[in-house]
């Protein structure tokens, strides 16, 4: 169900990992992420999991709140290792049939992209899960400030992300009602061919695209009638300063890249490669 | 000179063809005139469609003037003149009437920051105002929650402390109870009476719910773009059969007391209350016992 | 007509409804009254087979709705619900193809399908200059009589609205809840409204279901329901503003009758003893 989405939701509670200023959450998502792609053994995702298992820990989300959020993407996994198990051009085939060939490489190759995605969709959902909209678009906001020189409007482009995040969960509800609303009126979602599917979502997605219109000239007018004015500097509830936690928590992460590239250049260096051969 | 004065107000709508070029007009606000005094709580009622929302755009400065003129707080609004224009918006709050769609912030806290951050305020000063803003509207143990888990009265309380928070002197409602529930529209309804009387600040209050307007220190009907009855709760529902003609309807007591008074019994029909009417039936009845 | 027995739905950890068992009678309006959460809408939802209850059974004509082999499409057709805010539905490009929309989805063809759809515009009062416009130039009001109409216009044998006059102005709320008497009075549909306004229930709702946190507290007359203020006090509701006047004059010591719950009534009432 879309509910299930907890990628992009913020879970409100207290922990080290919340407070920390959002900049070194998305400095540390960012080498994290790096450091999944420079990884291909065992042992470096390993060190990656139990990373983020003590990351995961520290941030008191609850596991399973996160897991819940890999429901929506198994479909998308599935799919992506199936395509590696069947369709990768291995030299050890375990199977045979027809033009399809299961290789021991294919299955390793399935296997480490469905555990790179995994971790990299809970490594950047706890970025997601333990800062809020309003933080994340600051801290993007002053990371990305240089670009403002530039005439890239960074903040305006931020509060639109926090704006969109919010509406989120509003526009589901809204697509779950009028879903309802034309199946009582006799729509058919299911059956037809393709083009004949597609036509059957009109009257879905019609009425939802003129109520979010709605949504953004009232919100538009919301916002200006409280004063807010584009291009002008706003001045910030929470603004954004280092702390020496903040600090603490740049050297955990710069130490914890290193070990991964170190890893990774004496694994290359021992001439040791392979998921299974580990 | 009154807090807010609008003289013979003209606001048209245009209708366009699809090379942009004008094809029909309508004034959606076709001479207004008015004036509310500082400290007043107003009720503005009327058929869909009557003009009641364009009017308190251009109160809020969202929307100006055609014809005619508006002064608020002595100033006449002009629509090249910025300074005048924000700070009118920073006087004059406005709540609109869905819920959901004018709460900007993902935390109740931060939606109430928006405004004082816009007016670009000292952290300190902006924590205070937010602070005073949700104790006020009673939201202030909900300050961290997400907007999307409050009740839909809950909500429009966050939309008020987010206009709380820059100091307004006015705070206009558009409808603002339409999508309540009974309870929801009690709440808000009883949070605006305490600002109108505690923190002295003008109330407009736009509303489809008579018993909303009984409590109001005077009312304006809208019809057709103007305003057609102005006056006291009581001078205004008394003309029962103007009433139902725009497109309103009777507080129940005053009704049923319009109704006994029409059918030639001696009763006083200024009753809103269920006491009131009770109280004046009863003299009635006793009299009748009395053989009176 | 409709008919729950036991009928159970968990949203979440929630008991939204919670061992309901009511029926609605054929040809008559009833009104489902209660808080906000309280579950009236979970209800109305598994009337047309949208939601199926956790346990329990719901019968239509005395069939159960979710037993195999029972047509829950054409079910919808029987039942037609409107949602609150029916406006936001809209999505054709002419009010008349927005209306038609329904009939044609029940196999009808499109002449026929036509009108259907005008008959119900008809009901409605949505007068022939209309038809061609876009549903999205009309006023709130015609929206949602325009709404109404594409439920209408698939002929249903029981009409289920959710809070059908949320934001209109007095007199559009007034005229609305005059054509749902008359389509249960002389079209002989019946009607099911969900409300939070206790005076119009009273006024309009010839039978009354009272839910709170789930469960159902109380089902009867109006009369019934409406005069024992006591009971809906204790969950938070409250009986019309007219049966508290009655109530408090009685106590005075004057003969009125407290169970009238019709400003009508009261008056007339009143008027006697005088």
């Amino acid at each position: 169900m879309l509910r299930d989405i907890t990628l992009g939701q913020y879970y409100i509670t207290e922990s080290k990992i919340h407070s920390l200023d959002p900049r070194v959450k998305l400095a540390g998502t960012m080498l994290y992420v790096i450091s999944l792609f420079l990884t291909d053994g065992l042992l470096g995702y390993l060190v990656g999991a139990i990373f983020l298992g003590i990351i995961i820990k520290i941030s008191k989300v609850p596991f399973k709140y996160m897991v819940r959020g890999l429901k929506a993407i198994i479909f998308i996994l599935i799919i992506t290792a199936a395509c590696n198990v069947l369709f990768y051009q291995g030299t050890t085939t375990i199977f045979r049939a027809g033009f399809v060939k299961v290789t021991v490489e294919g299955l390793e190759v399935a296997a480490a992209m469905s555990i790179r995605l995994v971790m990299l969709i809970l490594g950047t959902s706890i970025m997601t899960l333990t800062t809020s909209p309003n933080d994340l678009t600051d801290g993007l906001e002053k990371s990305l400030g240089f670009l403002e020189k530039m005439k890239v409007p960074v903040h305006e482009i931020a509060l639109m992300m926090s704006i969109a995040l919010r509406f989120i969960p509003i526009l589901v509800e809204e697509t779950n009602k009028i879903m309802k609303a034309q199946t009582s009126r006799g729509a058919d979602f299911t059956s037809g061919n393709l083009i004949q599917r597609v036509k059957n979502y009109i009257p879905i997605i019609v009425p939802l695209f003129i109520s979010a219109f709605h949504r953004a000239s009232d919100l538009a007018m919301a916002m200006e009638s409280r004063c807010y004015r584009t291009g002008r500097q706003r001045t910030k509830l929470y603004p954004l300063k280092y702390e020496k936690t903040d600090y603490k928590g740049y050297i955990v992460i710069i130490i914890y890249f290193i070990i991964m590239v170190g890893m990774k250049i004496t694994i290359e260096g021992l001439g040791v490669g392979g998921f299974f051969t580990m | 000179m009154p807090f807010i004065k609008v003289e013979n107000l003209v606001h048209k709508f245009f209708e366009r063809n699809n090379e942009g070029e004008i094809i029909d007009e309508k004034n959606a606000l076709d001479g207004v005139d008015f004036q509310i005094e500082a400290g007043q709580f107003i009720a503005i009622l009327g058929r869909n469609g009557s003009g009641k929302s364009t009017l308190a755009r251009h109160l809020n400065c969202l929307l100006f003037p055609h014809e005619g003129s508006i002064w608020i707080d002595g100033n006449e609004v002009k629509e090249e003149d910025d300074i005048n224009i924000w700070n009118n918006r920073k006087n004059i709050g406005m709540v609109f009437q869905n819920p959901d769609n004018q709460i900007i912030g993902t935390t109740v806290e931060e939606d109430t920051a928006f405004g004082p951050e816009n007016l670009e305020f000292s952290t300190e000063k902006i924590r205070d105002r937010v602070d005073n803003a949700l104790k006020m509207t009673g939201m202030y143990k909900k300050m961290n929650v997400s907007p999307n888990s409050l009740s839909g009265g809950q909500k429009q309380r966050v939309a008020i402390a987010g206009t709380l928070a820059m100091h307004p002197k006015c705070i206009v409602l558009d409808e603002a109870t339409a999508m309540l529930d009974p309870d929801g529209r009690k709440e808000l309804i009883s949070t605006v009476h305490r600002l109108n009387k505690e923190e002295g600040i003008t109330i407009i209050l736009i509303t489809h719910f008579m018993n909303e307007a009984v409590d109001a220190d005077r009312i304006f009907v809208m019809d057709n773009g103007m305003v057609t009855m102005m006056g006291t709760p009581k001078e205004v529902f008394s003309r029962s059969d103007e009433i139902k003609n725009l497109g309103l309807e009777m507080p129940v007591m005053m009704n049923v007391a319009i109704r006994l008074k029409n059918d030639g019994y001696e009763i006083p029909v200024d009753v809103f209350t269920i006491e009131k009417l009770a109280d004046v039936y009863e003299q009635l009845y006793r009299k009748h016992l009395n053989g009176e | 007509m409709i008919e729950f027995v036991d009928v159970n739905y968990v949203y979440g950890n929630d008991k939204a409804v919670d061992n309901v068992s009511f029926k609605i009678e054929k040809g008559k309006f009833t009104g489902i009254i209660g808080h906000t959460g309280s579950g009236k809408s979970t209800l109305i939802q598994m009337m047309n087979g949208l939601l199926k209850p956790e346990s329990g059974t719901i019968l239509y004509d005395g069939k159960d709705i979710f037993e195999e082999g029972y047509d829950l499409r054409s079910l919808k057709f029987k039942v037609g619900l409107v949602f609150q805010y029916p406006e936001y539905q809209l999505f054709e490009s002419t009010v008349l193809r927005d209306v038609a929309y329904g009939p044609i989805n029940k196999g009808l063809a499109k002449e026929d399908a036509v009108k259907e759809a005008k008959a119900a515009m008809e009901i409605v009062g949505i007068n022939e200059d209309k038809y061609e416009k876009s549903p999205f130039e009309l006023s709130g009001g015609e929206k949602k009589r325009v709404a109404i109409a594409g439920i209408l216009a698939m002929k249903p044998e029981v009409l289920v609205l959710d809070e059908p006059a949320a934001g209109l102005d007095p007199e559009t709320r007034i005229n609305l809840f005059e054509m749902l008497k008359r389509l249960c009075t002389s079209e002989n549909i019946t009607v099911v409204v969900v409300s939070h306004s206790m005076e119009d229930m009273a006024e309009y709702a010839e039978h009354i279901i009272v839910m709170d946190d789930g469960k159902l507290i109380k089902s009867g007359t109006a009369r019934e329901v409406f005069s024992n203020a006591e009971d809906l006090e204790n969950i938070g509701l409250a009986a019309p503003e007219i049966t508290y006047l009655m109530c408090e004059l009685s106590k005075r010591g004057i003969p009125v009758d407290k169970t009238i719950i019709k400003t009508e009534e009261a008056i007339k009432c009143l008027e006697t003893l005088l």
